[in-house]
């Protein structure tokens, strides 16, 4: 008898979870539940230099990208990110089943992403490339007859370089890798004849190898790869929050409003009486963009932090889309008017 | 006379009863659970916009793979080649035959190591059993997917990649060709892009290779502390009575030992076997192109991972159940009990 | 009358060194030959493993102590950590001592509650993302060793069951469960557990509810032979005697099937420990993923033999410990001797 009691009200408990757990969820924006648990869940690579790496020393996931991670949890007024490596091929799961809010992973904006999630604007105009040994003969995508080609797996550049050779008909072996260091290290060590991806990457990696010149960035960019953050999709709120982050970090740096003047109240309120835009821009949502401004910077500042000309990982960025609009790239924001 | 009838206790203690309405309820339960689930599936799903479409299979993969193999013509039902124009479900089959391929091969070579290792533990040779020991030992107690991730970037790879300062291993009049790119047999060398390569014959690729002898390796440990169990499981006095019959060491180990072990050994090296095949989806982490990291290409060139890996589990799982049913029908056959 | 008896002593079996070589060395020509050949080859081997091992890059190791301990942990909470992992490595040096002196088992299980207790409350402010490392591949472990116990009993009883809809339904989830690889359980489960929580829950534990759900399908097969073989009669003169079915399991059959259940419960815990290292490809940075993010700063770019050399023997120096450890419990428990 007890036990025919103790089940009855097993049925009764699971039958009310149940009832509960499927009533429970109102669809709500994933802001409220950022907001709710303190901390923004990230998609980084994690294993990209200049984009998103660990540093040992001092025990943070610096980088492009994470520097980008840290803007959206300030802009939110969010103390903690926490970072979630993701390979390319487990990045887009990770966002639809939403296990994390939004993903800074040198990711491409294509259509057919595009029908499962959002993305953000573009942080950074990139093309794919081939990265040779110095003393290769491959001088492009004609030469690659035969070769063997390393590249990430799920990624643009799988795909690309797929078509390209197959628009010559030639034949070649393809070596994918998880990680864009590995690929780097299969031509390292003489696993593959080129490895090709996104140029950025592949200036990267060259400049961390000990000794630079081993290796050449050779042809001309034969893809367009606008490189954005997403998020799921159908969430305007959420994907507010993470666009007018970065579009706030590039007004920022067309008004030459920096770190250090985000930083000093005095020089700060110089600014924004002068500038009335100025004055939309530090006072939107709360004071939400000084706190980004304050925590990592404006967009030229994030960039120059691991691509300007002083860092190893130097990407130039003078001439090409990467610059601001006004300027003749490519790089744009909105304006900041009520 | 009047025979009583069986005194029937009350409802509420018949066992019979009872059972009835412990299962009801389990259903019950079970069913409740489901429904549950399923319920805040489906408003994830409404919420997060994704409908589940299985029609993206048939779409062309437009990737090429890393172990290049044949598959199945989904329109015709013919085996052909597998090219980026085919579609992703060919693609999935073409991995799958990947899966296959490293499965059989490595099942030969993890025998033949686990059953030279078995016997050298029992051998009385001191240095031997101990040598042998610390094999069983190391292998056992390592991830495996370490030891692939060690064979592959810190072993294969590290090979000579046929350039002029690090040229190829070339044995018996280039029969055998051993690059960073792979093992040839029969090949032709060619100098292609600066390095000296090996074109036609058998070409074994190193994603390949390191999982073979990954998966072999580790499995072998175990099959030898099978083979050993089952050796010592034959009575010291089959041996005995073999030896003074004249049998040399050898032939008594063969034609009396041996063939008694077999019927013990068998039933757990089928499980070996099976655990082999379903380890070698971790070849994901080398990027061999087999069932599991053909699926996760898919996956993320079409980002329908649900649909994917749905697939690839129940793929995983008809494997499994096939080859269950072939050791069973081997076990029934030999008259053994099913493990 | 009194006779004097003389007392035997056994022979003396103790062997010269000399005498046991000859034995078990060089015992006949195709021995000596063997044992020649093996030390040969063994010799070349291990001069050939030290020269490398004196000039491999060990600093990939020796400089990042703590990275690979705790991950990406902040650097003002890793001093708490620090002192959890001095207490858990202190209590288990007492276990084994205590072991050795044969303590009174209440005792060291009293001694590791107060270790757990004191644990729990110094890493109270440590989220669980934040913990990375070895100690991630040591929580991942008990963790899901702990839960999954449980739950394979239940499963294993189930098994067991007359009834036949609750033995179908705990064969089918082990017969599932047993047909598909770890990894692809991972896979599936990670996407379809954040789908039903809709990301609340954290990584780290959704990884646990895999492992736990993974590992209990085996445990249950365990239980299943543990409890069939305990001889039919006990269980039916406990039933003669009165006790009901759950009693019965509970007293009666599981406390003798767990004895014989050890030595493949060991086994099993000991696999699922090294499983842990699976989850570095659902982008957890435990031991393995640890080693990776290191492998991509520029560097230790080539030095993955230092790192998966160094893998390898952590996960070997655990892995034996906790089959040492099994071998001295069965000893004690007296199994196989019957």
């Amino acid at each position: 008898m007890r036990k025919v009691l103790g089940l009855a009200l097993a049925v009764v408990l699971a039958v009310g979870l149940a009832a509960y757990v499927s009533q429970a969820q109102p669809p709500r924006s994933r802001l409220d539940a950022v907001r709710a648990r303190g901390q923004l869940i990230c998609g980084v690579s994690g294993t990209t230099v200049g984009f998103s790496f660990p540093d040992p020393v001092s025990g943070r996931m610096i980088g492009f990208d994470a520097d980008f991670c840290r803007a959206v949890a300030a802009f939110i007024d969010v103390p903690s990110v926490e970072f979630v490596n993701l390979t390319s091929a487990s990045r887009i799961p990770a966002v639809l089943a939403g296990s994390v809010d939004v993903v800074f992973r040198t990711t491409t904006v294509t259509i057919g992403r595009d029908d499962q999630i959002d993305f953000g604007p573009v942080t950074f105009f990139d093309g794919q490339r081939l990265l040779v040994k110095s003393d290769s003969r491959i001088n492009g995508l004609d030469d690659l007859n035969g070769a063997r080609i390393c590249t990430q797996t799920g990624t643009t550049s799988e795909r690309n370089i797929t078509d390209q050779m197959r628009l010559r008909n030639f034949r070649f072996t393809l070596v994918t890798f998880a990680q864009p260091g590995e690929a780097f290290n299969g031509l390292v060590t003489g696993r593959c004849d080129v490895w090709t991806t996104d140029a950025s990457q592949l200036t990267a990696f060259r400049a961390t190898a000990p000794n630079p010149a081993d290796f050449k960035l050779v042809g001309r960019e034969f893809s367009d790869e606008p490189l954005a953050p997403f998020y799921q999709e159908n969430d305007s709120k959420w994907a507010d929050v993470v666009d007018y982050t970065v579009y706030g970090m590039v007004l920022a740096e067309e008004l030459g409003v920096t770190q250090a003047i985000a930083r000093n109240p005095a020089r700060l309120s110089e600014i924004t009486a002068r500038d009335p835009i100025a004055k939309n821009l530090m006072e939107f949502k709360g004071n939400a963009m000084t706190r980004v401004l304050q925590l990592v910077g404006n967009y030229g500042e994030v960039y120059d932090r691991y691509f300007g000309p002083r860092q190893r990982t130097a990407i130039l960025r003078d001439g090409t889309r990467n610059e601001l609009a006004r300027t003749g790239g490519a790089i744009s924001s909105r304006p900041f008017r009520p | 006379m009047t025979v009583h009838p069986a005194a029937r206790p009350p409802i509420w203690r018949d066992a019979r009863v009872l059972e009835v309405v412990a299962q009801v309820l389990f259903v019950v339960l079970v069913a409740v659970a489901i429904w549950g689930v399923s319920e805040t599936l489906q408003r994830s799903f409404v919420r997060q916009n994704i409908r589940l479409n299985w029609g993206f299979f048939r779409q062309p993969a437009g990737f090429e793979l890393t172990a290049l193999t044949w598959t199945i013509d989904l329109e015709t039902w013919r085996f052909k080649d597998y090219e980026p124009t085919d579609s992703y479900a060919e693609a999935m089959i073409a991995g799958l035959f990947n899966t296959l391929k490293v499965a059989a091969l490595g099942i030969v070579v993890a025998t033949a190591l686990g059953v030279l290792v078995g016997v050298a533990r029992l051998s009385k040779n001191w240095l031997v059993n101990r040598l042998a020991l610390a094999y069983v030992e190391f292998l056992r107690n390592t991830p495996l997917l370490v030891q692939l991730f060690f064979w592959y970037f810190a072993v294969i790879l590290q090979l000579p990649d046929g350039s002029a300062q690090r040229p190829p291993l070339r044995l018996f009049d280039d029969l055998i060709v051993l690059t960073n790119s792979g093992l040839v047999f029969g090949g032709t060398v060619v100098e292609r892009f600066g390095r000296l390569t090996a074109d036609g014959g058998l070409q074994l690729g190193p994603e390949f290779a390191a999982l073979v002898v990954g998966l072999a390796a580790y499995t072998s440990s175990f099959i030898a502390e099978i083979i050993r169990g089952g050796i010592l499981a034959v009575s010291r006095g089959q041996m005995e009575a073999a030896r003074s019959l004249g049998l040399p060491y050898g032939m008594a180990l063969r034609l009396v030992v041996l063939p008694q072990a077999l019927r013990i050994v068998i039933p757990p090296l089928g499980n070996q076997y099976l655990n082999l095949t379903k380890n070698s989806s971790l070849a994901l982490g080398i990027g061999y192109a087999e069932f599991l990291t053909a699926a996760n290409t898919v996956s993320s060139q079409s980002f329908r991972s649900l649909e994917a890996f749905t697939f690839v589990t129940l793929g995983y799982l008809v494997i499994s159940l096939v080859i269950s049913a072939i050791l069973n029908l081997i076990r029934s056959r030999m008259g053994l009990a099913a493990a | 009358m009194a006779t004097h008896v003389e007392a035997l002593l056994p022979p003396d079996e103790r062997l010269t060194p000399w005498d046991w070589a000859r034995r078990n060395l060089f015992d006949g020509w195709w021995n000596t030959i063997l044992t020649a050949g093996v030390a040969a080859a063994l010799l070349l081997a291990s001069v050939g493993i030290v020269r490398w091992a004196t000039r491999a890059h060990w600093s990939v190791v020796t400089d990042n102590p703590r990275f690979w301990l705790m991950g990406l942990m902040p650097v003002e909470l890793a001093r708490l950590a620090y002192w959890a992992g001095g207490l858990v490595a202190v209590a288990a040096l007492l276990t084994v001592l205590g072991v050795r002196a044969r303590v009174r088992p209440r005792t060291l299980v009293g001694l590791w509650v107060g270790i757990l207790v004191a644990v729990v409350w110094l890493m109270w402010t440590v989220r669980l993302d934040q913990i990375g490392g070895l100690y991630l591949t040591v929580l991942l472990g008990v963790v899901a060793i702990s839960a999954s116990f449980p739950l394979g009993v239940l499963v294993g009883m189930g098994r067991v069951s007359r009834l036949p809809v609750v033995k179908g339904f705990a064969t089918l989830y082990i017969e599932f469960i047993r047909g598909i690889p770890l990894i692809t359980v991972l896979l599936w489960f990670f996407i379809f557990v954040t789908l039903v929580s809709g990301g609340s829950l954290a990584r780290v534990v959704r990884a646990m509810i895999a492992l736990t759900i993974f590992t209990s399908a085996y445990v249950g097969e365990i239980v299943r032979a543990g409890i069939q073989s305990v001889p039919r009669g006990q269980s039916e003169a406990a039933r003669a005697v009165g006790l009901s079915a759950l009693q019965t399991m509970g007293y009666i059959v599981l406390p003798q099937a767990v004895k014989n259940m050890i030595p493949a419960l060991v086994g099993q815990f000991i696999s699922l420990f090294k499983d842990t290292s699976l989850t570095v490809i659902i982008g957890l940075s435990e031991l393995v993923g640890t080693g990776r993010s290191l492998l991509a700063i520029g560097q230790y770019l080539h030095d993955e033999r230092e790192v998966y050399v160094f893998l390898l023997v952590v996960y070997f120096m655990f892995s034996y410990a906790m089959s040492s450890g099994s071998r001295v419990l069965e000893r004690r428990l007296g199994l196989g001797e019957r």
